[in-house]
């Protein structure tokens, strides 16, 4: 039998105030990165035109072919808003206007350049995929919300949404100052996040109401420490195991998954660290500030 | 063409996904083009002409020519002669953009009962695109003919082997009354508003059939007898969004994404076997099965989900939570055995215990997906979907499958105790 953080005694209780400390400034530098730097959308979100061109890969060093590709586009009058390096031998470029793709499949088949994507997206459906998209976000975290009252309670629904909201925020103050574009894969890398952090918080929850439980007597901090305790042996193989899954995602997945698989790194992490550290002090603060005024008989518990 | 894949998306959206195909703006003109056909008369008076080219540029008088009666001539405006039947006028390609812009800003008076339409750019005359001033009252419309098809005149005709599309009518009479009251003057055959052709009726025609030739090529001929059959769409086509996946990116990504996500599952089996041993390899075959189970209840046609990335994400997520299930219901046996207990009562406390956890962080995913499902579009949807599934088929395997067998093992005295 391996037994990992077995008869563990670590006094997570005392580290809270840290934990505050840390999300908080990490949320604060992401969003002064977004307020002077500004999040790249992709064109799902703006509208526009992105191409993927490949290139023979034994012909030049690729920044000589992203060189020679911006030449021949400013030559044309073609106006690109981005262009960069995808994979191996491939350049992406990205337009916030609608690009012909017949001329400038004429215009770069003499350099041996190939377009293998061509992705055209009108400004009514990305207007629409944004706001379906956070409307479908908040509906969901709402009806989460009352499932946990109903199964729980309210501390452990606000500590748990608030865990969530925390993973969300840092994945994307990351992906900001790490330059990474906003598209479709990104809400998918972000809705696996939810799911994570949300799964996370809800095994130790469940740990901490059987205890409360159990030891009825007993100090809420103490309670909480045992169950951050006991279930710390699941916390670490669980995230482990899926920090294998997405760091080979992150490794052999090739351009286009690493988006998202860059994200669900930093979410992955950030979903186990903020059960502990985000989700259990809200709960632990809000129950200690209203169980007492509630009416004693209240048994939620159960 | 292959058949295409159409799915309805909100509530005036269609996606349409065509495999292998490599000519898109045939598939675009396909889609784009309703099948509105039209015959309208030709408004052919010389003096409305005057109006409009004068309202269009002084400047670009020079460059005006008429079409009538098979002819084309150039005239000044100063000195336009009376030609007997202006068929349509002929605009420099360069100065089409030119033209659009002044006739939509200010011919709304110059055009009452009249409307200026495109056709196709003029064969006689390199460079000029023919413009045709019509009659505001279709004469005929497409819901009117029957039996389109595209034919081709035998080889040793004066069209040698020349595409054209012949067509009846449901009502030969009205086409032979018309073609008797405007004798002599042109008939404009009009396909998604542009003119195609524009013939002088010479005299009534009768029989109650008519043929197209426009030029076609037989690809074109075809896709335009397609049209036709498929009858006039109630609604104009916008294309919102348009997307082109090569073939050999997207075998490029498949192959990258395949290969890391079948790594990446090895990985899992082996940390599994080596952290818990034989509860390791039941763990194994619990998430085996789950990832069968999944594929087969999205294989099935009344689900009918395509596989996407968010669709693969959901996936992901979904083996993460079969993982978390089974570390979930091993460490339990484990804090059982810890605390002495027997090792059937460590595993019936263990599961007992593990299936409340499980249960309660199962489900909230779970209410996530559903509204996830409900309120998202396209891409959400596609996750909340393959999530639902997996979160059904994850709790079915980890807890029932693995109890099962584990149990019978046990139940069999095939075995006494297993390594965890």
């Amino acid at each position: 039998m391996i037994k990992i953080f077995h008869n563990s005694k670590i006094n997570f209780v005392s580290k809270f105030n840290k934990a505050y400390f840390i999300s908080l400034s990490l949320i604060i530098i992401g969003f002064s990165f977004y307020l002077f730097k500004g999040a790249e959308f992709g064109i799902d979100f703006n509208g526009g035109t992105e191409l993927i061109i490949e290139f023979e890969q034994s012909k030049l060093e690729t920044n000589n072919q992203k060189s020679e590709l911006i030449n021949l586009f400013k030559l044309n009058d073609i106006s690109f808003s981005k262009i960069k390096t995808y994979g191996k031998n491939k350049i992406q470029i990205l337009s916030e206007e609608n690009l012909d793709k017949d001329f400038i499949s004429n215009q770069i088949s003499n350099l041996n350049f190939n377009i293998v994507s061509y992705n055209k997206i009108g400004s009514t459906i990305s207007k629409e995929l944004k706001n379906d998209a956070v409307k479908a976000l908040l509906i969901a975290i709402i009806l989460i919300g009352l499932y946990i009252i109903v199964r729980f309670d309210w501390y452990s629904a606000v500590g748990s949404i608030a865990a969530l909201v925390h993973d969300l925020m840092i994945v994307i103050s990351i992906l900001i100052v790490s330059s990474v574009q906003f598209d479709t894969n990104i809400i998918a890398a972000l809705l696996i996040i939810i799911g994570y952090s949300l799964n996370d918080t809800i095994v130790i929850f469940d740990r901490i109401r059987e205890n409360i439980n159990e030891f009825s007597n007993v100090d809420l901090d103490q309670t909480i420490n045992l169950s951050l305790n006991q279930t710390l042996g699941r916390t670490m193989i669980t995230s482990l195991t899926t920090l294998f899954v997405v760091v080979s995602l992150f490794v052999f997945g090739g351009g286009s998954l690493s988006g998202l698989s860059y994200a669900l790194i930093i979410g992955v992490l950030s979903g186990t660290y903020s059960s502990l550290f985000v989700a259990t002090p809200i709960m632990m603060f809000l129950r200690n500030k209203y169980y007492i005024d509630e009416n004693e008989k209240e048994e939620k518990w159960q | 063409m292959t058949e295409p894949l159409i799915q309805t998306k909100g509530m005036n959206q269609i996606i349409v996904e065509i495999a292998g195909i490599q000519d898109t703006s045939r598939a675009e003109s396909l889609i784009k083009n309703t099948g509105k056909l039209e015959f309208i008369v030709v408004k052919d008076n010389i003096n409305r002409w005057k109006e409009i080219i004068l309202l269009i540029d002084n400047d670009l008088q020079n460059y005006f020519y008429f079409n009538y009666n098979g002819l084309i001539d150039f005239y000044e405006l100063s000195n336009l002669p009376s030609p007997p039947r202006i068929q349509s006028l002929l605009v420099k390609n360069t100065d089409k953009v030119k033209v659009n812009s002044i006739l939509n800003n200010n011919s709304k008076e110059v055009l009452v009962n009249s409307q200026l339409l495109w056709g196709k750019e003029n064969e006689g005359l390199n460079g000029f695109t023919s413009l045709y001033l019509l009659n505001r009252t279709i004469e005929i419309s497409g819901n009117e003919i029957k039996d389109p098809k595209a034919q081709q005149y035998p080889f040793d005709d004066i069209n040698s082997g020349q595409w054209y599309i012949s067509l009846g009518f449901n009502n030969p009479y009205k086409f032979e009354e018309i073609t008797e009251d405007n004798k002599g003057k042109f008939l404009a055959i009009i396909l998604d508003n542009e003119v195609k052709m524009a013939p002088r009726i010479n005299q009534k025609i009768t029989g109650g059939y008519a043929t197209i030739t426009g030029n076609f090529t037989g690809k074109e001929a075809k896709d335009i007898e397609t049209i036709l059959v498929a009858g006039e769409l109630p609604a104009k086509i916008n294309i919102a969004s348009q997307l082109q996946v090569d073939a050999s990116l997207g075998a490029d990504s498949i192959n990258a994404g395949f290969k890391s996500i079948i790594i990446a599952f090895i990985s899992v089996l082996i940390f599994m076997i080596f952290f818990y041993k034989s509860f390791g390899i039941l763990a194994n075959i619990a998430m085996v099965l789950n990832l069968l189970y999944i594929i087969a209840f999205l294989s099935n046609p009344w689900i009918n989900a395509t596989l996407s990335l968010p669709g693969i994400a959901g996936m992901i997520l979904t083996v993460g939570m079969a993982i978390d299930a089974n570390v979930i219901i091993f460490e339990r046996i484990k804090e059982e055995l810890l605390k002495n207990k027997s090792f059937l009562d460590a595993i019936e406390f263990g599961y007992q215990k593990a299936f409340r956890t499980i249960f309660d962080s199962n489900l909230t995913t779970l209410v996530s997906a559903l509204s996830l499902y409900l309120f998202g579009s396209g891409a959400i949807k596609g996750f909340a979907v393959t999530l639902s599934v997996g979160i059904i088929c994850s709790m079915f395997t980890a807890i029932f499958i693995t109890k099962t067998i584990l149990l019978s093992l046990f139940n069999t005295g095939f075995i006494k105790k297993i390594s965890i």
